[in-house]
């Protein structure tokens, strides 16, 4: 460290070469690897965004702590997958107006078959449950 | 980009956790439920 301190500001002195060349010799085949595939990347998405879901999904089932935001967690993962180009999905839904917002939510829900699931979740389970829990 | 849309596998998730799940859990999530279907229902 004194010799950093004191010496000239040169990165080839020879405290700092052997630091400098491990950075370089850790770097280089990232610089040189080719980039990863986009599918490949997808598939990675999807595999972690599914390990997701039914860990939360076991979550919600066996505990009663955290429901709330593991049910919103369930919902978000559902729809922004279900969505496809999730990415887009979510970049509108954060936009601050409110319009841009909504039209991207919505857009999201209307084109895929997660329609058919949210009518399944309006009309059976919740309705069952919500009887269940007035008895 | 590839797309999910349309993904069986991940509504069969969401399903069979709906089913699983006590729904008086997602209560609290049914006004923004119905709320995105109120655009093109």
């Amino acid at each position: 460290v004194g010799c950093l301190c004191l010496g000239p500001a040169s990165p080839a002195t020879p405290t700092t070469a052997p630091s400098l060349s491990a950075v370089a010799v850790t770097l280089t085949p990232a610089l040189g690897a080719p980039a990863a595939p986009p599918q490949l990347l997808d598939e990675k998405e999807r595999h972690f965004l599914r390990t997701a879901l039914i860990n939360y999904r076991a979550c919600l089932a066996t505990g009663d702590g955290y429901d709330l935001r593991v049910a919103f967690r369930i919902v978000q993962l559902w729809l922004r997958w279900e969505a496809g180009g999730g990415r887009r999905c979510n970049r509108r839904s954060r936009r601050p107006s409110g319009l841009g917002g909504e039209h991207g939510r919505r857009t999201c829900v209307e084109q895929g078959r997660s329609r058919h699931t949210l009518l399944q979740v309006l009309r059976v389970p919740v309705c069952a449950g919500w009887a269940a829990t007035r008895r | 980009v590839r797309r999910l849309g349309g993904d069986a596998e991940v509504n069969a998730l969401v399903g069979a956790a709906l089913r699983e799940v006590p729904s008086h859990k997602f209560l609290p999530l049914v006004y923004q439920v119905a709320s995105r279907l109120s655009a093109g229902a």
